[in-house]
């Protein structure tokens, strides 16, 4: 087999993203070598770098340069202007097949670079906080991992999906075990690159057959031997199923989807919170996209194969997610779980891109939607629908993610406490605006508008309904009304339940529990114990005080609070805050003005995804 | 033109996160400057009801709505950004305009974390009055939800002993109901595509020109009637009440009951009825029973409390239930009666709460046998109650007569058992009032009960206090004596609601 085939400079211009991201890697670990160290004497082990914002500003102009380049790409760049493209359908990857550069990668790309971008923000201050040195490798394993997940994004072949997996997975397992002196950081490390290994296996072997079955490992490869045969109408039709059952495994392992989630709460809850937000959200997205590229795209013509069994599991993760959460009691714990769900929530839109018994290539569909005309053939209103609210839901879900997780990073100590219902007890009285960001974006996930959780939630359903699957609409609606149970336990720990030794003073310790008769006048218990606590409430003892003992509750609680939640941070707290009010932004604009264009954009992405 | 419905929508919003930046020990500025919001939102709200009481407003068809807004928000998901009001709708968002001072104005004596309680007060007006306006369900949608979080915080964060427990059922009972109703809003569009073609779309107007299959819009109902149902509320779903209006703070219970509560039988009205007029007309037997259920029952319970605030809570429901059957009967009297009866149900209710509120931080307990002859001690608080009272068990002359007495003639139009059973309400409704009334200001004082002993504390209504109650006073003696003018904005209004309803409306 001759092999004729030249880059050109399109191919290194349609990944530039992830040349930026590659040079700002080898920048920085040049960079840390020449940073002043900790300690006086010469290099060891447990020296690194003494400054903690100049690696960071560093990634964070590497990131920028990223978006900046797939913001070109997308408006201008190599590519043909997008109606042409339509018209004849121009080849828009680079590498002969094996990455694509089309909208819907690089709408990937942005989601990917987003969470990048706020995972680093949220990094400084938690690093210093926990005296973590290592900074160089840190950064540039952060920068490595992101690279990993923009190939997986942009796969356009299954050895790029597998060398961006291997790529993200080989940064995280590191990263994950980064907080070298704490056990559960260790364990977490260890586990995910056990298990992982495993998953990745999986996928390999499903690559391998897949190969075996259609001689193809381009994605465009494929899905012309796919489409020349019909469905299923050739010899090696069983090799390929199974093939697809092992990519569905490996794939699942990825996104967290249940039976094989075990690893994610271990996982997420021992990982430094920078990089537990980071994995919650990039690893996802990139997953994501991979997982529905792959069964929704190239193995289209195969959906009645695979529907059954990625349906299955997306109804197990959707129920099983958000029931587990329920007895969560540990806020990284809890949001490892809520992101299962959330995985769950993201399948439907996978399933959704499953249209059997009606031909790709047949003009109309049956339902009057507008039809993409891309070149010579058609595409079902459907599966751009139902690909467009994959993209739309993982957009909204970073920010949200992000900003939760980058609030636990700012509570977490480095043992690893500092995120427990009890710590959260009573935070509204402590740090209000921390508490207040935190309750924002959990009533985000939960689905409440008008953050932008629940115009995900409702585009993703919309996308079940129209493909004709109610039974998913039902389901994830009556999960969310568990997910409302548990995101709102937490708030009302934080803001209805005062501070842990106090509320069992007063006995609101648990809320169910207190269930006492009504109209017990609350004077008598809550005066004497007030009146030692806060010397402010003198007039407890009289009638008229019946407002007068929380009061003086509310303000003993500071004086209990006297933590380590204040370590010094060395006025990097600033970074911090930028990306949660860069995640706040974004989820609160995502949900009220810019749906509008983000959802016609990702509908647009998606057609061009398909071709 | 001038956007004056956003404006009354989002001012309350923009002041209330205004107010956050507010420096946090100036309490009486917070205090003022929430008041000055909701009073600004007010005159605004005064001036759209000028508006539209000017306007020549015929009955025409199902959807008419006048000073409407639009703009496209999420053009393929049919989804704008779509505002109006009618006749229904514009009483009620006074209505919310009104109390929204007056319990900002009642919660001064709030001491801790008054920025976010106002500010949460303000968010909750405007989830309330963007109920009453949005014309686009996927609006709608999210104004339900948003006077959701609010009421959330402020009954969990400022309630008595049992806030946690009552805010979680409050929040569970209705998201419960919100999240199908979601799950209807969504296939609502999708279903309307299927039968009348062209793009999703989930605007009313639109929607309303198609009439779905008797069975989708069976489902579809059951759908809305979910969220609506549990916050009316019907009997089955009314638990969360009760403990939410007793642990909540008096003002919040105001606005709760005398505001919120209104959303749930709006939305029969508004979308339910014209939009699944077949469901409804089949499953009207199964609302009525429950409505009179709802009625008798809960007038029973409130006979049998012994926490002022859980009376109230349990007579609101009793009270809300004549509005449903108003509203099943499929005619002009009922639906009429019932609007009227929501707008008098919200004033009186909210007065009633207030009084319980100022007794109880006075006395320091919500039980009324540790009452007993406050009347000597507080005449004039005494006599505010007096009015209340009346206006509660529906005296004619005062404000809750007219809307009871449209809304059950309505019922007798179309049933004559439903309307007897209902009407049979009004034994038991005298009797818990008054035995509420004579409870805490009449009869000898019981020498053991704490406002007895705490008698010297006991004052009467303040000057503020009596501020806050007069409108409300006012009210109750003004729409008692000449309801006209309310009904005559309401009529064509109601006219054209039930136009969809078919052979089945009766003028």
């Amino acid at each position: 087999m001759t092999f004729t085939y030249s880059v050109t400079a399109l191919d290194w211009a349609r990944i530039a993203p992830e040349l930026v991201l590659a040079a700002i890697t080898l920048i920085l670990m040049m960079v840390d070598l020449f940073l002043p160290q900790t300690g006086n004497g010469p290099r060891d082990k447990h020296s690194g770098t003494s400054n903690f914002s100049a690696l960071p500003i560093i990634s964070i102009v590497g990131i920028l340069g990223a978006f900046a380049a797939t913001i070109t790409l997308f408006v201008a760049g190599p590519l043909p202007q997008y109606s042409n493209v339509l018209a004849t359908s121009v080849p828009h990857d680079a590498f002969n097949n094996m990455i694509s550069a089309d909208w819907g990668s690089l709408y990937g790309y942005l989601i990917v670079l987003s969470a990048s971008l706020m995972s680093v923000l949220f990094s400084p201050a938690y690093l210093k906080r926990l005296n973590l040195v290592h900074q160089g490798e840190y950064y540039a394993l952060l920068m490595l991992a992101t690279i990993g997940m923009l190939l997986l994004v942009g796969a356009a072949s299954f050895l790029t999906v597998f060398i961006g997996i291997e790529m993200l997975s080989l940064a995280l397992y590191i990263l994950c075990g980064f907080v070298a002196r704490r056990k559960s950081s260790q364990e977490s490390g260890m586990k995910y690159f056990l298990l992982s290994s495993f998953a990745s296996a999986f996928l390999l072997y499903g690559i391998a057959l897949t190969y075996g079955a259609t001689g193809n490992t381009s994605f465009a490869g494929v899905r012309d031997f796919l489409s020349n045969h019909g469905g299923g109408a050739f010899p090696t039709h069983t090799m390929l199923l199974i093939g697809i059952g092992l990519l569905a495994v490996g794939f699942a392992f990825k996104v967290s989807a249940i039976p094989f989630q075990a690893w994610t709460p271990d996982v997420y809850q021992g990982a430094p919170a920078p990089i537990t937000a980071f994995m919650s959200v990039g690893t996802k997205a990139a997953a994501i996209i991979a997982f529905a590229r792959v069964f929704g795209i190239v193995f289209a013509r195969q959906s009645g194969d695979w529907l059954p069994i990625v349906e299955t599991i997306t109804i197990l993760t959707i129920i099983g997610g958000n029931v587990l959460a329920l007895v969560q009691s540990n806020l990284k714990r809890l949001l490892a779980y809520s992101s299962i769900a959330h995985a769950g929530y993201l399948l439907i839109g996978i399933v959704s891109m499953a249209i059997i018994g009606v031909s790709r290539s047949a003009p109309p569909a049956a339902l009057g939607g507008s039809v993409g005309s891309v070149g010579a053939t058609f595409v079902d209103a459907r599966v751009t629908t139902a690909l467009s609210s994959i993209l739309f839901y993982l957009l909204c879900y970073t920010f949200l993610n992000m900003g939760a997780f980058g609030i636990a990073s700012l509570l977490e100590r480095a043992d690893n406490s500092g995120n427990d219902i009890q710590d959260l007890r009573g935070l509204w009285y402590r740090r209000p605006v921390v508490a207040g960001f935190l309750a924002f974006f959990l009533l985000g996930l939960a689905g409440f508008p008008p953050m932008a959780g629940f115009a995900g939630k409702y585009y993703v359903f919309y996308a079940a309904l129209n493909s004709g699957h109610p039974e998913l609409l039902i389901i994830g609606v009556l999960a969310s009304i568990l997910g409302m149970y548990y995101y709102l336990r937490l708030i009302a720990a934080m803001f209805m339940e005062g501070d842990s030794a106090l509320a069992q003073v007063l006995g609101l310790g648990n809320a169910p529990a207190t269930a006492g008769v009504p109209a017990t006048p609350r004077v008598v218990p809550a005066s004497g114990s007030t009146g030692r606590l806060a010397s402010s409430s003198s007039s407890s003892a009289t009638a008229v005080a019946v407002k007068t003992p929380t009061v003086g509750l509310l303000k003993a609680s500071p004086v209990v609070s006297a933590d380590v939640e204040q370590e010094a941070t060395g006025g990097l707290n600033w970074m911090t805050w930028t990306g949660i009010g860069i995640a706040a932004l974004g989820t609160l604009a995502m949900g009220t003005v810019l749906p509008f264009w983000l959802i016609d954009l990702a509908q647009q992405a998606a057609r061009f995804m398909i071709k | 033109m001038f956007p004056l419905l956003t404006t009354i929508t989002f001012l309350p919003l923009l002041g209330g996160i205004g107010l956050l930046f507010l420096p946090k020990n100036q309490v009486g500025l917070i205090r003022w400057a929430a008041l000055g919001i909701a009073g600004v939102t007010l005159l605004f709200a005064l001036g759209l009801l000028l508006g539209y009481s000017q306007s020549n407003v015929s009955a025409t068809f199902a959807g008419t709505f006048l000073f409407t807004e639009n703009l496209t928000w999420i053009s393929s998901l049919g989804i704008n950004y779509s505002l109006g009001v009618d006749g229904i709708s514009v009483l009620l968002i006074v209505l919310t305009a009104l109390l929204t001072p007056i319990c900002i104005l009642a919660s001064f004596n709030i001491e801790n974390k008054v920025k976010s309680y106002m500010a949460f007060m303000l968010l909750l007006e405007c989830g309330i009055i963007g109920v009453f306006m949005a014309t686009n369900l996927f609006l709608f949608y999210i104004f339900w939800e948003l006077m959701l979080i609010p009421a959330y915080f402020l009954v969990g964060s400022w309630g008595g002993p049992r806030r946690v427990y009552a805010a979680f059922k409050f929040v569970l009972f209705t998201s419960v109901g919100s999240l199908i109703m979601l799950a209807g809003v969504i296939a609502i569009g999708y279903y309307h595509q299927l039968a009348a073609g062209g793009g999703y779309t989930l605007e009313l107007s639109l929607l309303l020109n198609t009439k779905l299959d008797s069975g989708v819009q069976m489902w579809l109902f059951l759908a809305f009637a979910a969220a609506f149902a549990v916050k009316v509320p019907f009997v089955p779903f009314h638990s969360w009440l009760p403990d939410t209006y007793s642990e909540a703070p008096a003002p919040v219970t105001a606005m709760l009951a005398g505001a919120m509560s209104k959303t749930g039988a709006y939305g029969f009205l508004r979308f339910c009825l014209p939009l699944f007029p077949n469901a409804m007309q089949t499953l009207a037997p199964l609302f009525n029973t429950l409505a009179v259920i709802g009625i008798l029952y809960c007038a029973v319970l409130a006979l049998m409390q012994t926490d002022m605030k859980r009376l109230l809570g349990y007579s609101s429901i009793s009270h809300l239930g004549v509005v449903m059957l108003g509203i099943f009967a499929f005619n002009v009297q009922g639906s009429e009666g019932a609007v009227l009866q929501m707008v008098n149900h919200g004033i009186t209710t909210a007065a009633l709460f207030l009084i319980a509120g100022f007794i109880e931080q006075r006395a320091g307990t919500r039980r009324i046998s540790d009452f007993g002859g406050l009347a000597a001690r507080v005449p004039v608080l005494a006599t505010v109650l007096f009015i209340a009272v009346l206006s509660s068990l529906g005296l004619p002359g005062l404000n809750s007569f007219a809307g009871e007495f449209l809304a059950f003639l309505g019922t007798f139009r179309s049933s004559v058992v439903f309307g007897t059973l209902g009407t049979a309400v009004v034994v038991p409704a005298a009797w818990y009032l008054i035995r509420f009334f004579q409870g805490v200001m009449q009869g000898t004082r019981n020498p053991e009960a704490a406002s007895t002993k705490r008698r010297n504390v006991l004052s009467d209504i303040g000057l503020r206090e009596f501020l806050a109650i007069s409108p409300l006073l006012l009210l109750i003696f003004y729409i008692g004596l000449q309801p006209w003018p309310l009904t005559a904005i309401l009529e064509p209004s109601v006219i054209s609601t039930l136009q969809n309803l078919g052979n089945a409306f009766v003028r």
